[in-house]
């Protein structure tokens, strides 16, 4: 077994639990926050069952790649395809974050740094947790030319 | 050379014919990695060693036996130039249909270059081309291009002035021995089967095909347009869409815009703007005593606020996102995607480019079924999504409000679409042609191409909607002091109690959706009702009257999509319908449910 099979094995059950529990928090299953454990996550938010959807589905690409072998570029593609998606509700997520936190109360113009820093801090979404882990999948982009 | 003949360029769709357009006349016009996009056609001069001539980026046509609008107007420019020089762009990674355009170019007795753009793709892909053994045997100059680099663009503006023209039975004598077959003079006139087996022979002598594994990108490519991958992903396309589109307007429009118009420019219009109680001053101004920019309804409160504070915010981040997702070729795989669902109702895959535009604002939506190839089309998507589709700032004030509802309104409202989008199919006549998507390459965006992109959209934006958006909120002030609008409220009130089961105070709030239906869900949340009413009025606030600055695009865009009465009689008549019985037929659910 390769290395990133393993890597990406885990990463994909990782990222699917996660999406699971955004879904089932999403239509309103009564499971509490894992925060109330764990600090530095939070499963909330608005379009929570869209994103656990999301999370799910890149957990499910994970895997298949992994099982299936990264040895193969199809598998290959399915992995960063899978990272892809993670990113951008990641993405989406710290946007939001920093463009709600920058322009500050009504008195000021441009809210101070602490303010955004803080608004920038834990607990984050586990898509955000999980997009430096993602980051491995770009290996499979460099070994080609330009694409 | 004939006195400043005029330069063509012509070619399948997505060859790169606007990116070689903007080398050789060094304009920017923007490209697109989509098929279709040039409908219009752009003329601009071309310099020579000898002077300028003029060139012009002619619609992608597939032959020269039109079959839409974007062809016929590519045929029409080459029957009316005289004695035009045609660079015939060919996609060099797609050689066989490209010299099928060029061969019927050359039979109906053209001068002619073909520029072999795209050669960076076929490199890498595999296509060897013997350029030098292609040229010989067409015939004619044949100058490989990458359009985006700017490679080969001076050889290719050097040979223009050796274009000439060539015979198919030329092209025929010339064949390598082994490769003519039967060929032998068959290919004169317009036989399309005897003209694809010149190309074959063609191809055979002068191009090869090394082996080459596929790249991520076509991994990728094939991913996203399957079913089981495709849809997951497209999932997260949208809301990271969606999100992008709540983070970037949120910041313009409640962070900055917000603050600026509602503490220092109405205070200060209101207090210097002369004759307050006349009604100049009422439809310019508006309300004296408004506090904030939505409630003071004049043209230059509501009106710029609307305009410049709201929508434009939201056309920024919206055609943002949508040029990075064009020029990655992504938005062509979403149509692919979706194609099935969308031919029940009459509509193609492309369909989705308005409507992904208009769940963040339906003016930027209206617009963009400009694309969409017939009358029938248009009107049946511009109807539709100002009817069914909410927009971002409606669906930000309905996540705050009924965040557990949300989610199922926004079904109700597709499944709508859907079903009054097969029933305006049947109603309405005219065409909906089948269009072969074609499916462009996965590439990295341009950020050169999508800044191009951006700031001519939304300067179009700018000089053709804002001024409409403005007219629109006059108009409505003008109904204001005609009481109409009063009128309409008591007439309307009692139907509209009678018929959903709302409390009257809500007709207000649907009045004001007219301005901005986001504040008008917002209003509905200081009136006191049950659930299913809150559920019930949201609903029809979203399904209610399209905000004026769509009905002022409804009325722009009519002009040129069938008609402005029948267009926008048909779009009310539609929401008419789609209110009462849509609406209704919630009504009625949630009765027999018994949670009305
Ligand atoms: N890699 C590559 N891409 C190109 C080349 N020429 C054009 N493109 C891209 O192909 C797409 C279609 O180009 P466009 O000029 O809009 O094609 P048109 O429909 O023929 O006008 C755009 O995304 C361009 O950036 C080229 O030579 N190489
Ligand atoms: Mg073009």
């Amino acid at each position: 077994m390769r290395f990133d099979d393993a890597y990406f094995g885990l990463l994909g059950v990782a990222v699917g639990l996660a999406g699971l529990l955004a879904v089932a928090r999403g239509v309103g299953l009564a499971i509490p926050d894992p925060q109330s454990t764990l600090a530095v996550v939070s499963v909330s938010g608005t379009f929570l069952l869209w994103r656990g959807i999301v999370l799910l589905s890149a957990g499910v690409f994970y895997f298949q790649g992994a099982t299936e072998g990264l040895a193969n570029p199809a598998m290959q593609a399915r992995v960063f395809m899978a990272s892809v998606m993670v990113w951008i509700v990641a993405g989406a997520d710290l946007l939001g974050r920093l463009l709600g936190a920058v322009p500050g109360d009504s008195e000021v113009w441009v809210a101070g740094s602490g303010e955004v820093l803080a608004a920038m801090g834990p607990p984050y979404s586990p898509a955000v947790l999980a997009a430096p882990f993602a980051l491995a999948a770009l290996a499979y982009r460099s070994r080609e030319g330009s694409p | 050379m004939a006195q400043s003949p005029t330069v063509l360029l012509m070619g399948h769709p997505n060859v790169g014919k606007s990116a070689l357009f903007n080398r050789l006349a060094g304009a920017s016009i923007s490209e697109s990695n989509y098929a279709g996009t040039t409908v219009e056609y752009t003329e601009s001069q071309l310099a020579l060693d000898d002077g300028t001539v003029p060139v012009v980026d002619v619609p992608g046509t597939f032959s020269l036996e039109p079959t839409d609008r974007a062809e016929a107007v590519a045929v029409e420019f080459l029957e009316d130039a005289s004695d035009p020089i045609v660079v015939c762009v060919v996609d060099a990674t797609r050689i066989e249909r490209g010299l099928n355009l060029v061969l019927e170019l050359l039979d109906r007795g053209h001068r002619a270059v073909v520029a072999l753009n795209m050669w960076d793709e076929a490199r890498q892909q595999g296509v060897d081309v013997d350029v030098e053994a292609l040229s010989d045997l067409l015939g004619v100059p044949v100058v490989p291009t990458v359009a985006t680099e700017g490679v080969g663009v001076d050889d290719l503006r050097s040979t223009l002035d050796r274009a000439r023209p060539s015979s198919l039975s030329g092209i025929i004598d010339r064949l390598p021995p082994g490769v003519d077959g039967d060929l032998e003079g068959s290919v004169e006139g317009d036989d399309p089967a005897a003209r694809w087996e010149l190309v074959d022979a063609v191809v055979e002598s002068a191009v090869t095909y090394r082996e080459t594994a596929p790249s991520l990108a076509d991994h990728l490519g094939r991913l996203t347009v399957a079913p089981k991958t495709g849809l997951p992903f497209a999932v997260a396309v949208l809301y990271g869409m969606w999100a992008f589109f709540t983070a970037v307007a949120g910041f313009f429009t409640d962070g900055y815009f917000v603050p600026l118009f509602d503490d220092h420019w109405l205070p200060w219009i209101q207090s210097v703007f002369p004759g307050e109680g006349g009604w100049l001053y009422f439809l310019l101004v508006g309300d004296p005593a408004a506090t904030n920019s939505f409630e003071a309804f004049g043209v230059l409160t509501s009106g710029l606020f609307v305009a410049v504070g709201v929508v434009l915010p939201a056309i920024l981040a919206l055609y943002l996102v949508l040029a990075l997702l064009e020029d990655s070729g992504y938005m062509a795989r979403l149509a692919v995607l979706l194609d099935a669902a969308f031919h029940r109702i009459g509509l193609h895959g492309y369909a989705i480019v308005p409507m992904v535009l208009s769940f963040g604002c339906n003016v930027p939506g209206v617009a963009a079924t400009r694309t969409l190839e017939t009358d029938k089309q248009r009107f049946l998507t511009m109807t539709l999504l100002s009817v069914f589709i909410p927009c971002g700032a409606q669906l930000g004030v309905m996540l705050s409000l009924i965040p557990q509802y949300t989610g199922y309104i926004l079904l109700y409202l597709l499944a709508g679409f859907f079903v009054f989008g097969a029933i305006i199919n049947r109603l309405v006549p005219g065409s909906s042609p089948e269009v072969a998507v074609d499916i462009p390459p996965l590439r990295r965006p341009r950020p050169s191409n999508v800044s191009t992109k951006l700031s001519l959209r939304i300067r179009g934006f700018m000089t053709s909607a804002v001024p409409f958006v403005l007219a629109g909120v006059g108009v409505v002030n003008l109904l204001y002091l005609g009481g109409v609008v009063d009128w309409l409220a008591t007439v309307l009130g009692p139907v509209l109690s009678g018929w959903f089961g709302v409390p009257s105070e809500t007709v207000p709030a649907l009045i004001a959706g007219f301005m901005r239906k986001d504040l008008a869900i917002a209003q509905l949340s200081a009136i006191p009702m049950t659930p299913f009413q809150t559920v019930m009025s949201v609903v029809m606030v979203s399904i209610y009257f399209p905000c004026v600055a769509t009905f002022a695009m409804l009325i722009k865009e009519g002009r040129t999509g069938g008609g402005v009465l029948r267009v926008v009689g048909g779009a009310l008549a539609t929401l008419v319908a789609a209110l009462f019985l849509w609406g209704g037929l919630l009504r009625l659910g949630g009765t027999l449910l018994g949670v009305a």
